[in-house]
């Protein structure tokens, strides 16, 4: 190569060089110091699309929290199981308002489930929880946008229904299988409402489609406990904790069961 | 040739960009009547084939003589198969990075000569076999202004910048000039590795449907320096060494089609 050549292949290699790591630096970058960990902190409930919680509602204060009289069929029930997400303790529910919702950094810019801490269990596949914020948004859309009117069907069975169907009939049902998207799908009913009884082709419970979700996430071999519901919803930023997290517990285990038994 | 390629490869690109946000494909009915790119996140391998108008550039040779002037040629340019295959990972936060293998195909570097420095009168000798065979590991960086600002079309343009090493393979090479002692000497091929960048752009549309396993189409153009491909001094047919061998830096300018699968699905 001669000289003359060098010096215009060198420039242009700078700026290629220059350029790339400014690609990579700018905030929300990949290496840019706000991504990784902290981009768990950047959620805050967000607007999910249309019919989607609005973030804003998890921060006020004295939340009602929970929601009662679920009418769903299964014995037990999880009515009011959401419980208060604000920064007040919920009323209406079993659960207890743990303070500031899942993206809302603590010290340090921290999520504040990293600040505090979460319980030692086991979550298998929940473990996708953990994704950032923008990658539960994406799978959030993803569900809504693979929703079918098949699908309608199971998510409005009740608890029973829903059992006997995975258990019995498991290859011709249609449902979201993705962890992921449940995942999504139950951050969004969390609030007390799912979306997915917005459109007015879908009529459930939300314990139920909660359970569902939950139950359908998680490992096909990993029993869902009370602290594996309350670790998740932790991880969410809207803790359900003690009888409303037994109960979720025990409706979501018994759909894992059910479709362990079916998917065989 | 090149321009028309480039310029057809921009109008299309320009064109499938300025649809992006829209819904491409009806995929049948669902409940939420929307559209949305799957989740990408994590792991994923890509693939992908074009052809590649390569171009070299500043191709000469210093010849034996104390006196002799630098020698340089008029190597044609030509197009190529180009051909990639690469394993990365996806923040899907409007940046993916990977690194992978390219083969840009093999040129022939023959020519005429056309000037010297300093200038000297000719006739002087000509090239009259050779040829450059390209191979790189790049490392490159994609960047998607739609998804970082948190659109999840299924229809998503970037911009791309790579940076890695080429081992460009000079063959054996010779020279011919009618009017010399000696009309034909060949010398051997060398292969040397040098810095490689490169820069393009291009769009990516997801193929399928929400809720199935993400396979992505692009259409890409990107600019390719794979550096100084030199060949040997060492004489084939005896007599004495050039005092710099022959050497040309290599681009190409390739527009290729590309598959991009995510390796995990969440």
């Amino acid at each position: 190569m001669t000289s003359e050549g060098l010096v215009p292949r060198w420039r242009h290699l700078s700026i290629v060089i220059v350029g790339a790591a400014a690609f990579a630096f700018v905030p929300g970058g990949p290496f840019h110091p706000a991504f990784g960990g902290a981009a768990y902190a950047q959620h805050t409930g967000g607007s999910h699309g249309g019919g989607g919680h609005d973030g804003e509602e998890h921060d006020d204060s004295g939340h009602s929290g929970g929601h009662s009289g679920h009418s769903g069929g299964h014995s037990g029930g999880s009515g009011g199981h959401s419980g208060g997400h604000g920064s007040g303790a919920g009323t209406g529910g079993h659960g207890q308002g743990a303070g500031a919702g899942r993206g809302q950094p603590g010290a340090g810019g921290r999520p504040v489930w990293a600040r505090e801490g979460i319980l030692e269990v086991e979550l298998g596949r929940l473990n996708v929880v953990r994704a950032p914020s923008h990658v539960l948004q994406r799978a959030y859309d993803e569900a809504l946008a693979s929703l079918t009117p098949e699908m309608a069907d199971f998510y409005s069975m009740d608890l029973n229904e829903m059992i006997a169907a995975l258990s019995t009939n498991f290859d011709n049902l249609s449902y979201i299988d993705s962890p992921l998207q449940n995942l999504a799908l139950f951050e969004d009913a969390l609030d007390g409402s799912s979306v997915l009884t917005s459109t007015g082709e879908i009529s459930n419970t939300n314990g139920n489609l909660l359970a569902a979700f939950l139950g359908v996430a998680s490992d096909k071999n990993i029993p869902i406990t009370a602290d594996s519901v309350t670790a998740v919803t932790t991880i969410l930023g809207a803790p359900v904790t003690g009888s409303a997290a037994a109960a979720l517990a025990a409706d979501a285990d018994a759909i894992r069961i059910a479709v362990k038994t079916g998917h065989g | 040739m090149r321009a028309t390629w480039t310029s057809a490869a921009l109008a299309a690109m320009t064109a499938t960009s300025l649809s992006a946000g829209e819904t491409p494909v009806d995929y049948g009915r669902t409940l939420f009547g929307r559209s949305s790119e799957s989740v990408t996140f994590g792991p994923y391998v890509r693939f992908e084939a074009g052809r590649a108008a390569t171009g070299l550039d500043d191709a000469n040779w210093v010849p034996p003589g104390a006196g002799d002037p630098r020698v340089f040629f008029s190597a044609g340019d030509d197009d190529n198969a180009f051909v990639a295959a690469a394993i990365g990972f996806d923040w899907m936060n409007g940046f993916r990075g990977d690194v992978g293998l390219v083969s840009a195909g093999e040129i022939d570097a023959t020519g005429p000569w056309s000037y010297t420095a300093p200038a000297v009168p000719g006739p002087h000798a000509d090239i009259t076999a050779a040829s450059v065979r390209t191979t790189a590991l790049m490392g490159s960086v994609y960047y998607s202004p739609l998804e970082q600002r948190g659109v999840n079309s299924r229809i998503q343009p970037y911009l791309v910048a790579g940076l890695g090493f080429a081992r460009n393979q000079m063959s054996d090479w010779t020279r011919t000039n009618a009017a010399a002692p000696d009309p034909v000497r060949s010398f051997a091929g060398k292969s040397s590795v040098d810095l490689a960048y490169s820069i393009g752009m291009g769009v990516e549309v997801q193929v399928t449907r929400a809720g199935q396993h993400p396979v992505l189409v692009d259409l890409s153009w990107r600019y390719y320096d794979f550096g100084n491909a030199e060949g040997s001094t060492t004489p084939l047919t005896g007599g004495q060494p050039p005092r710099e061998a022959l050497n040309v830096d290599r681009n190409d300018s390739v527009i290729s089609l590309g598959v991009r699968v995510p390796l995990k699905r969440y």
